[in-house]
C-alpha cells in the first residue's frame, strides 16, 4: 500500500490543481485506499460548506449614485465668467504689448545657410501690424473715452497702466475661482 | 447575465454613454458588494468599496478585454481594492496569528461531515469574518472567484507551495470555527 495522501494533496486534488502525473497517482491511490477516499469525501463536504454563502442584498442601489458621479458637472457661472474675463485680459495685454513685440521681432535675424537674412519676421510683422494697431488704438480710445466720461483719469495718466492694473486684478480674481476645488476635476469623478 | 449584452454595454460606455455603465452597475452591484462584504466584514465599508470598485473599473475600462466575461473581471477589481484596503489597515497582532496557527495544528474537533450538516449560511458568514484577512483573501479567490492556484499566487505575490499551505490552513480554521464559533 502506498503512503496515505496528505490533506494538502487531497485539497489540491479536489481543486484540480495537481500536475497530471500526480493526479493519476492520487486517483489510483484513492481507488484502493478507503481511508483516503473517506477523508477526500470529508474535505469535499467542507468545500461545499464554504460555498454555502448566501448572497447578501446590497443596502442601496448604487447605479444612480455612480452615474451621477461620473457625469461631468456643468461649470458654475462664476467659473464661466472668470474664463471669459481672463480671455479678454489676455487679448488686451497682447494688444498693449504689441509695440514692444514688433520692435523685438523685426530685429530678429534667422541664419539660413551661411548668409543671415536680416529681418526675417519683417513680412509677417508688416502683415500683422495694421490690424493689431487698429485694435490697439480702438481699445485705447474706448478706455480713454470711458475714463474721461467717468472723470477718473486725469490727462497726465496714460490709459495703458490703468488697463494693465485692471487686467492683473481680473486675472488674479479669475485664477482664484479657476483654482478652487481642483481635486475633483483632476479625478474626473465626484463623490455623491 | 447575458455576456453579449454586457459586451454591448461596455462598448456603449466606452463610446461615452454613462447610462450604459449604470446598467452594468445594476447588474453586478450585488455580487461585487458580496465580494467586499466577505473580505471586509462590514456592510457600510463594503458598500463604499463597491462604489470605489465600479469607479475604478470605469477608469480602467479601456484595458478590459471584451472577449472575457465582465462579471469575473469586475469582481477581481473589487477584490484587489479590498486587498489594498486590508493591507492599509493595521496588520493583525502576532497573538492572533499564533492563536490561529495553534488552532490549525490541532485536529478538527468533529469530522467535516458532521460540521457540514450543521453549517448554516449564517455560520459560514461568521466563520469567514472571524478569519485573519490573509486567510479570508485566499478563500475568496479560490472558492468564490474560482481562480487557479497560479493566478492566486501571482495576485498575492506568493509561491505555489505557499498558496497551497495558506489555503489548507484557512480551510482548517473555517472547519474549526464552524464546529465551535469561539474557536481560534
Amino acid at each position: 500500500m502506498d503512503e496515505h495522501l496528505t490533506d494538502i494533496e487531497l485539497d489540491t486534488f479536489l481543486d484540480s490543481a495537481m500536475e497530471a502525473e500526480a493526479a493519476r497517482f492520487s486517483s489510483a491511490h484513492l481507488e484502493n485506499c478507503r481511508a483516503c477516499a473517506g477523508r477526500l469525501e470529508n474535505r469535499a463536504r467542507l468545500f461545499e460548506a464554504i460555498r454555502t454563502w448566501e448572497e447578501v442584498p446590497i443596502p442601496s442601489d448604487l447605479s444612480d449614485r455612480i452615474v451621477t458621479s461620473l457625469s461631468p458637472a456643468p461649470a458654475p457661472l462664476g467659473l464661466r465668467v472668470a474664463t471669459v474675463l481672463q480671455a479678454g485680459v489676455v487679448v488686451l495685454i497682447a494688444a498693449l504689448l504689441w509695440p514692444l513685440a514688433e520692435t523685438l521681432l523685426t530685429s530678429v535675424r534667422i541664419p539660413v545657410g551661411p548668409i543671415p537674412i536680416p529681418g526675417s519676421f519683417g513680412v509677417l510683422v508688416a502683415q500683422l501690424s495694421e490690424p493689431v494697431l487698429f485694435a490697439q488704438t480702438e481699445v485705447l480710445n474706448a478706455v480713454s473715452a470711458l475714463a474721461a466720461t467717468l472723470r477718473t483719469a486725469p490727462g497726465w495718466i496714460p490709459a495703458w497702466p490703468l488697463l494693465v492694473a485692471g487686467g492683473v486684478a481680473v486675472f488674479a480674481v479669475g485664477n482664484s475661482i479657476l483654482l478652487r476645488n481642483p481635486r475633483e476635476r483632476a479625478n474626473g469623478t465626484r463623490r455623491v | 447575465m447575458d455576456e453579449a449584452s454586457d459586451r454591448l454595454l461596455v462598448e456603449q460606455t466606452r463610446g461615452g454613454q454613462i447610462d450604459a455603465f449604470g446598467e452594468l452597475v445594476r447588474r453586478y452591484q450585488t455580487s461585487v458588494f458580496n465580494v467586499c462584504y466577505r473580505l471586509l466584514g462590514d456592510p457600510a465599508e463594503a458598500e463604499d468599496l463597491t462604489q470605489d470598485a465600479f469607479l475604478r473599473a470605469y477608469r480602467r475600462l479601456e484595458s478590459y478585454d471584451v472577449d472575457r466575461p465582465f462579471g469575473p473581471w469586475m469582481r477581481r477589481v473589487a477584490a484587489n481594492l479590498c486587498l489594498n484596503a486590508m493591507q492599509r489597515r493595521e496588520p493583525p497582532t502576532v497573538q492572533i496569528d499564533e492563536e490561529f496557527d495553534q488552532a490549525e495544528d490541532e485536529e478538527p474537533r468533529m469530522p467535516e461531515a458532521a460540521l457540514v450538516r450543521r453549517a448554516s449560511a449564517e455560520r459560514v458568514r461568521s466563520a469567514l469574518h472571524a478569519l485573519p484577512p490573509h486567510y479570508r483573501m485566499v478563500i475568496e479567490l479560490r472558492h468564490y472567484q474560482e481562480m487557479r492556484y497560479d493566478d492566486i499566487a501571482a495576485e498575492l505575490g506568493l509561491t505555489l507551495a505557499e498558496v497551497k499551505t495558506r489555503l489548507y490552513r484557512a480551510r482548517r480554521a473555517i472547519a474549526n470555527l464552524l464546529v465551535d464559533p469561539e474557536h481560534g
